[in-house]
């Protein structure tokens, strides 16, 4: 090619790619929800005098145009395989492949963060409960504790958190579930671990707080690929997953409560399998307050889980040993609203959470 | 409106263009003046008047000036249009840092004015006394307000430069040529600057937010900071400049060079003629000249480099650490004039290792809005204190960014563009060349919407000053 077929290349390509990209970004119909990234994306900002004085119209419009552009998930794919593949980085928006996860780089330790969980929970034991409540409490480690060293990415000592729980959760107990977990307890492009993974981490808890009884479980398989949430927030490729789910004789009777909506739920919700996030069909998902009465039980125990989205699919398999068990989501819940709606007698008492939630314990309330 | 977003690419820049190229020649300069007024008024709605004012008086004096050339009306039509350009300068950069310093000093509680300071004041300021100045020393005046608001509000360089000498740029204002050949000479440059800006300086920037951030210092960490730094200000800075004299040419002008690879120098007194050219000709030609230059006596060419260094740090922001940034460069300068500046010439290694620790600090001084952070920063820099030599973080981020910051060290020489016109000039390859080129160009503009469409990570350093 000669300079001057060159130089004409260059203008016309470079027309034509803008050009391109004007008549797409203004005419293309535009998403308003994200499924990959699982929010909703920014709308078209209206405009006043106020807004176009005080630059909000400009900051909203900018980030409506980059919110819309076509081929959004295109381009964030294109970039996670440049950063990753071509410049060789560690992470992705601190996300990284490892043995076949999506995993989340939570780094540094923030023991002000455990230090706001720690006394809300502690919070709840000295305002809510009573000497007849026994209080149990337990850490469902990151995907990254179990491959962030063997990856040779940054992760912090899970032990100083448990330790600093310790320290500050009084005369709870502590059920430790870091040796029962591996890491394909979990999901490969989620944050979640895998309800059908989970049976000896629920019987550990169940035999911590004094129940002893064993369940068969019929798996059950969910027709749709699942990609996890990290699959779209890395924007790193991955393959779709097989979700499952458990069922037992005693599930078929059980009555589930969503008492946020005053409305009754299955225990698993196969139609939010098809939604924006599949893990919420574990019962009803984020939701601030469920019940679940087990009329087959053959005990009177009923239990209090305090929990994030991990107690959504661990709540069935704790159902052999408890009438009834009321799940609570402090992160939508505030802790000084609960005595509104729960009456707490002689239950039992699990503070369930992820280490990742205590170490940003910001959602919590 | 920032030239790396995704409005400015897509949106802003082909209407402009597309209007611009259908306008007949005589308009065009009506069309850049309207359109940069709106690229000015999406970021400061509330300043264009400003701006605007600004302009008019300039367009005012200088015709005044031209009217009564040689008299005392043309010098205090000068000096009016030097105070106003000046004095609006100083009130809403420096206002609030002398109030503060007067409460500081005298103990009497004086209110803060609490002004948002306009983007590219410093810039358009600093463009408008060099036309009227010029205009004083015997350049025509503009007749056409357009024309001359085209000159000073025009949005390629508004923001942050280059400052365009009025006489570099006269001519092209009434006659300027379009041809395949600029054009495309533009629109590389453009994409080289905003591969600069997106790929390198805000990736350097991410970095450096964790760096501050993070709770594991070392030693190491701190040299890997002050590396990125001074890479991110340099791609930032010259990036844009690379996308400011690219739109200049797709639009038919050539504006001045601001930036000549400065990390390779030899001495400082070279590094600050490859920095921000326009900014250090500007200051030569307006304040050290004027006062003397070097055609006086040792005592007052010490003053006048002190002063017109001074003024160069202060230029940056009104923060004492910029004062004494200046005053660090004033230092070099005259050391390196009267004391080892010879000894530069001789030991060419030493000489760049010299200057490479020498700008390190200086940049050291730059970022450090306060005293305590710079000190700190120099404690780390020097292993002073408790600090580990290294920590776990410091190598992950220099093992993930190993090929940015090569490439960012590879990029801030002319290897590259050496190896380029070697390639060139290669008979048998050249078609090649040309078709790999055009690749690449398209290549980067794609890698460049990928980042924007998924990054938000994205302010100009160089549009605070």
């Amino acid at each position: 090619m000669k300079l001057r077929g060159k130089h004409k290349w260059i203008c016309i390509l470079f027309a034509i790619i803008v050009g391109i990209g004007f008549f797409m970004a203004v005419f293309y119909p535009k998403e308003a929800f994200s499924f990959s990234e699982r929010r909703k994306l920014a709308t078209k900002p209206n405009l006043s005098l106020e807004s176009y004085l005080n630059g909000t119209y400009m900051k909203e419009f900018e980030a409506y145009v980059v919110d819309t552009f076509p081929g959004r998930d295109v381009f964030r794919r294109g970039k996670a395989l440049w950063e990753t593949y071509f410049l060789n980085k560690k992470d992705h928006h601190k996300f990284y492949q490892a043995q076949g996860h999506l995993v989340a780089m939570d780094y540094p330790y923030h023991p002000s963060s455990v230090k706001r969980a720690s006394k809300r929970f502690s919070w709840i034991m000295k305002e809510c409960l009573n000497e007849k409540n026994q209080v149990y409490y337990s850490v469902i480690p990151d995907k990254n504790y179990f491959l962030a060293e063997k990856s040779d990415h940054l992760s912090y000592d899970y032990e100083k958190l448990v330790s600093q729980l310790k320290q500050e959760m009084g005369s709870a107990q502590y059920i430790d579930l870091f040796p029962t977990l591996s890491i394909d307890d979990y999901y490969r492009t989620d944050t979640h671990w895998r309800q059908e993974k989970i049976v000896d981490a629920s019987q550990k808890l169940l035999n911590a707080m004094g129940v002893f009884t064993s369940c068969d479980y019929e798996k059950k398989e969910v027709e749709d690929p699942f990609y996890g949430v990290y699959y779209g927030q890395s924007a790193l490729p991955s393959a779709g997953e097989q979700m499952q789910y458990l069922l037992s004789e005693e599930m078929e009777d059980v009555r589930v409560c969503d008492m946020q909506n005053q409305r009754e739920i299955p225990l698993y919700d196969l139609n939010k399998t098809k939604g924006k996030d599949p893990y919420e069909m574990f019962t009803g998902g984020s939701v601030s307050l469920v019940t679940i009465e087990n009329p087959n039980a053959n005990t009177q125990k009923k239990l209090i889980l305090f929990r994030d989205s991990f107690g959504s699919s661990i709540a069935p398999l704790l159902l052999s040993g408890y009438k009834e068990i009321t799940l609570v989501d402090i992160r939508y819940l505030s802790v000084y609203q609960l005595k509104k709606y729960i009456e707490f007698t002689d239950q039992d008492v699990l503070f369930l959470y992820s280490s990742y939630v205590l170490n940003h314990s910001e959602t919590i309330k | 409106m920032i030239f790396s977003s995704i409005l400015f690419l897509y949106y802003f820049l082909p209407i402009i263009l597309l209007v611009y190229f259908i306008t007949p020649k005589k308009r065009r300069n009506a069309i850049l003046f309207v359109s940069s007024l709106l690229f000015y008024a999406w970021g400061e709605p509330k300043y264009v008047l400003l701006m605007l004012l600004s302009i008019l008086q300039g367009y005012l004096c200088a015709r005044m000036i031209e009217k009564h050339r040689g008299t005392k009306i043309a010098k205090r039509a000068m000096l009016l249009s030097v105070f106003f350009s000046g004095g609006s300068l100083l009130y809403f950069k420096y206002a609030d840092f002398f109030i503060e310093n007067f409460r500081s000093i005298t103990g009497i509680h004086v209110s803060l004015l609490k002004i948002a300071l306009p983007i590219g004041i410093s810039f358009y300021t600093f463009q408008l006394i060099s036309y009227v100045v010029d205009v004083y020393r015997g350049a025509h005046a503009q007749t056409n307000f357009l024309n001359l608001g085209a000159y000073i509000a025009m949005f390629p360089q508004l923001i942050a430069g280059p400052i365009i000498r009025y006489e570099d740029i006269e001519r092209q204002l009434t006659e300027r040529s379009y041809s395949f050949e600029q054009a495309a000479e533009g629109i590389c440059r453009f994409l080289i600057g905003l591969a600069k800006k997106v790929l390198l300086a805000n990736q350097f920037g991410e970095l450096i937010a964790i760096f501050r951030d993070s709770l594991d210092l070392s030693v190491v960490y701190y040299w890997m900071y002050i590396l990125a730094f001074s890479l991110q200000i340099y791609f930032d800075f010259s990036g844009y400049s690379d996308m400011a004299i690219g739109l200049g040419k797709l639009f038919g002008f050539e504006f001045t060079e601001n930036f000549n690879y400065p990390y390779i120098s030899k001495s400082i007194t070279e590094f600050w003629r490859r920095w921000h050219i326009s900014l250090g000709t500007w200051f030569r030609d307006y304040v050290y000249i004027p006062l003397g230059g070097n055609k006086v006596d040792l005592g007052r060419h010490i003053r006048n480099i002190a002063i017109v260094w001074l003024l160069t740090g202060f230029w940056h922001g009104a923060s004492w650490n910029f004062v004494l940034w200046g005053l660090y460069f004033a230092i070099l300068l005259i050391l390196e004039k009267y004391v080892f500046g010879k000894c530069l010439e001789k030991y060419s290694v030493l000489s760049h290792i010299y200057v490479i620790l020498a700008v390190l600090v200086s940049f050291l001084i730059f970022n450090a809005d306060q005293m305590n952070v710079l000190v700190a920063d120099i404690k780390g820099i020097l292993g002073i204190g408790s600090l580990p030599l290294i920590s776990a973080e410091a190598i992950y981020y220099l093992k993930s960014n190993g090929l940015l910051f090569v490439t960012g060290i590879v990029g801030t020489t002319p290897f590259m563009r050496k190896l380029m016109e070697k390639i060139r000039m290669e008979k048998n390859i050249k078609r090649i060349v040309n078709v790999i080129e055009i690749i690449l160009m398209i290549a980067t503009l794609i890698i460049v919407t990928a980042y924007l469409v998924d990054g938000s990570f994205n302010p100009f350093l160089y549009f605070r000053f």
